[in-house]
């Protein structure tokens, strides 16, 4: 991929080659100016399985920012893992990005950062962008008269729906029973097995 | 062009149906059509957009973003919008809402485990929706009442409310409602220890599934049969074949329809399940292939609850295969996975009461019962200490979580973080390994896992 000014990949954006088994192909991205991953964009090359080796990542911009949560990555998992080699003059990297070249069975990649700037975010800190309202986050305390308490961030209240949990009914149905107006609640409307007489009462 | 007129146009078009709730949810529409002075200037005529329309399409748009948001486990914002709904119909009565506003607040109650609040919300729309007398809104609240009784553990009722659900929804445009009866049909008999009843249930069930439209609720549906398929195979030998045969075709039609859909999350789970069908027939390589696909889509989908089920059951599959420390290994991980999850492993899911035991207690019960076994291969005292100490920390947890499941209080855990302190290596003296094996087999023998 060849820029001529800058490349910028944000909001989630993603530029990813993936495979399940096979070698992940490479990813080469020449630009000139400003290379910018904001807000979880991503470069990955990925390999799910088997013995493939992860794709090798060169990047060759002036600038190189990683802010908000982006990430570089070349993982495999049996095979090697892919290299990444990063030429800038400017690497700037946000604590929580991050560049990674790994391997959960095989030798990790080589990550090469060539940049006379490399630490010039280490003492840098990202402030946040909004704060937590805590009154919601404290509706429900510990039981009264435990002398214990402490604030739980939650990723779900209540798991998410699962294929083996009980289905609930789909929304949407009063299109459903668009069709069935006048419909009344009988024996021979539904079938046998089910008794209706004494539930129809007229005020529906 | 006024709001009214506007709203009018909107409700007449195609782009319009889509459109109209979006707004009608944001408030947009009411706040204009305040500015307006609608009934004033305009008295609508039977042609017009209705006042009365525009609750009823709000209500539903509630109602939709409700039932998202109960899916994906976000319980208070689901009450919070039946909650507007439900002020919303007290202005404006209408009985087959009503039970659907009152079906999902039982379901609400349900995920949270309230059984008492669940069951009175879930008869009570059962009730409204049959006085309206509209098939698909009955099928519904009998679906939600069926659910209840489940966790209840009030087996034969549960199903009798599935089966009039599924009667009812017959007669509806609807074949994932009818589906979805007949798929908890299934789970009634299996939880009753009657399988051999479910059998043609299970096979309406999956045919019905066949004619809902591409969605992403259909891969999540045929997800469901394809496990459905692997649990009856178990329970019914001479059945097994078919049964297994189904399972496959239905978990690999499932996990095209997620490519298709781009459905990371059903993509791990279709993978996933599919593994647990290959360890049933004991194919352990293929069965570990999957498991680790399953946990890539896991990892894409940030579905920590996902990864822990699929490290636990590649650990058994390694665990099947000799590989002791991989499987320990894979079980470490699953449960360290659980634990940025905890509060809402307090839950559980939907119906199931016993669904800790089967799932988040086995995972430490496997762990517990690998570890003793290696140490009592070993005949180093200090390794065989070591391991013992990891074993009691583990039943420690396994405990503390019990708990927490079952007071359904987070505290227990904080409570348990502030007493551990004490030595575990005065508690494991000479002697102490036979007594502990001799303790957990007990538990395991209680339990019933294998």
């Amino acid at each position: 991929m060849i820029a001529n000014d800058s490349l910028r990949i944000e909001n989630q954006g993603t530029i990813s080659v993936e495979t399940v088994f096979a070698d992940a192909g490479d990813i080469d991205i020449h630009v000139n100016e400003l290379l910018l991953l904001r807000n979880n964009a991503s470069i990955t090359t990925s390999v799910a399985d088997g013995a493939g080796s992860g794709g090798n990542i060169r990047i060759d911009p002036v600038f190189t920012i990683l802010d908000s949560g982006s990430r570089i990555v070349a993982q495999a998992r049996e095979g090697a893992g892919g290299n990444i080699h990063i030429v800038s003059d400017f690497f700037f990297a946000s604590p929580d990005s991050l560049v990674s070249a790994s391997s959960e069975l095989g030798i990790d990649g080589v990550v090469e950062i060539e940049s006379p700037d490399t630490d010039l975010n280490a003492g840098l800190i990202e402030l946040p962008g909004d704060f937590f309202d805590v009154a919601t986050l404290l509706t429900q305390g510990c039981a009264p008269g435990a002398s214990l308490s402490r604030l739980v961030v939650r990723k779900y209240e209540v798991l998410p729906d699962s294929p083996a949990a009980l289905r609930v009914p789909p929304s949407g149905l009063l299109s459903a029973d668009a069709q069935n107006e006048g419909f009344a609640l009988t024996r021979e409307s539904v079938g046998p097995g089910f008794e209706y007489s004494s539930v129809c009462d007229g005020d529906g | 062009m006024s709001t009214r007129a506007f709203v009018t146009a909107m409700a007449r078009t195609g782009a319009g149906r889509v459109l109209l709730p979006l707004l009608l949810l944001s408030g947009f529409v009411e706040t204009s059509l305040a500015q307006d002075d609608f009934q004033a200037r305009s008295p609508p005529t039977s042609a017009s957009f209705h006042p009365q329309d525009v609750t009823s399409a709000r209500i539903d748009s509630l109602l939709q973003t409700a039932a998202q948001h109960q899916a994906r486990g976000r319980v208070s914002e689901a009450f919070a919008l039946l909650r507007q709904a439900q002020a919303l119909l007290e202005r404006s009565p209408d009985k087959a809402r009503s039970a659907l506003v009152l079906g999902r607040i039982s379901d609400g109650y349900l995920l949270e485990r309230r059984l008492e609040e669940a069951s009175r919300a879930a008869e009570e729309g059962v009730a409204l929706a049959r006085k309206a007398t509209m098939p698909a809104v009955l099928a519904a609240a009998l679906n939600h009442l069926g659910n209840v009784r489940m966790a209840e553990e009030r087996y034969p009722e549960a199903i009798e409310a599935y089966r009039e659900g599924s009667a009812l929804a017959e007669r509806s445009a609807d074949p994932e409602l009818t589906a979805s009866l007949l798929t908890n049909v299934v789970h009634g008999h299996l939880a009753h220890a009657t399988p051999e009843q479910a059998l043609p249930a299970f096979k309406d069930a999956l045919a019905k599934m066949h004619s809902v439209s591409l969605t992403p609720s259909k891969s999540l549906g045929l997800i469901g049969l394809g496990h459905l398929a692997q649990r009856l195979a178990l329970a019914l030998p001479e059945e097994r074949n078919a049964l297994i045969q189904s399972g496959y075709q239905t978990l690999t039609q499932a996990r095209a329809l997620a490519e298709a859909t781009g459905d990371v999350r059903a993509k791990a789970d279709a993978a996933g399940y599919m593994g647990e069908l290959y360890a049933t027939e004991m194919r352990y390589p293929e069965a570990e292939r999957l498991f680790h696909q399953a946990l890539f889509f896991a990892a894409q989908a940030d579905a920590p609850e996902v990864s822990a089920r699929w490290r636990w059951q590649l650990g058994r599959v390694l665990e099947a295969q000799e590989r002791i420390e991989e499987a320990a290994g894979s079980y470490r991980k699953a449960l360290e996975q659980l634990a940025s999850i905890r509060s809402a492993l307090v839950f559980g899911q939907r119906g199931y009461p016993r669904a800790f035991r089967a799932t988040v207690g086995a995972m430490y019960l496997d762990l517990a019962a690998l570890l003793l076994q290696q140490a009592s291969d070993t005949s180093v005292p200090v390794e065989r200490n070591a391991i013992l100490r990891e074993v009691w920390d583990v039943m420690e947890r396994f405990r503390a979580a019990e708990l927490q499941s079952y007071f359904l209080d987070e505290c227990v855990t904080a409570l348990r973080e502030r007493t551990r302190a004490m030595d575990i290596d005065k508690l494991i003296g000479p002697g102490t390994a036979t007594l502990q094996l001799h303790k957990f087999c007990c538990v395991v023998a209680e339990k019933g896992v294998d």
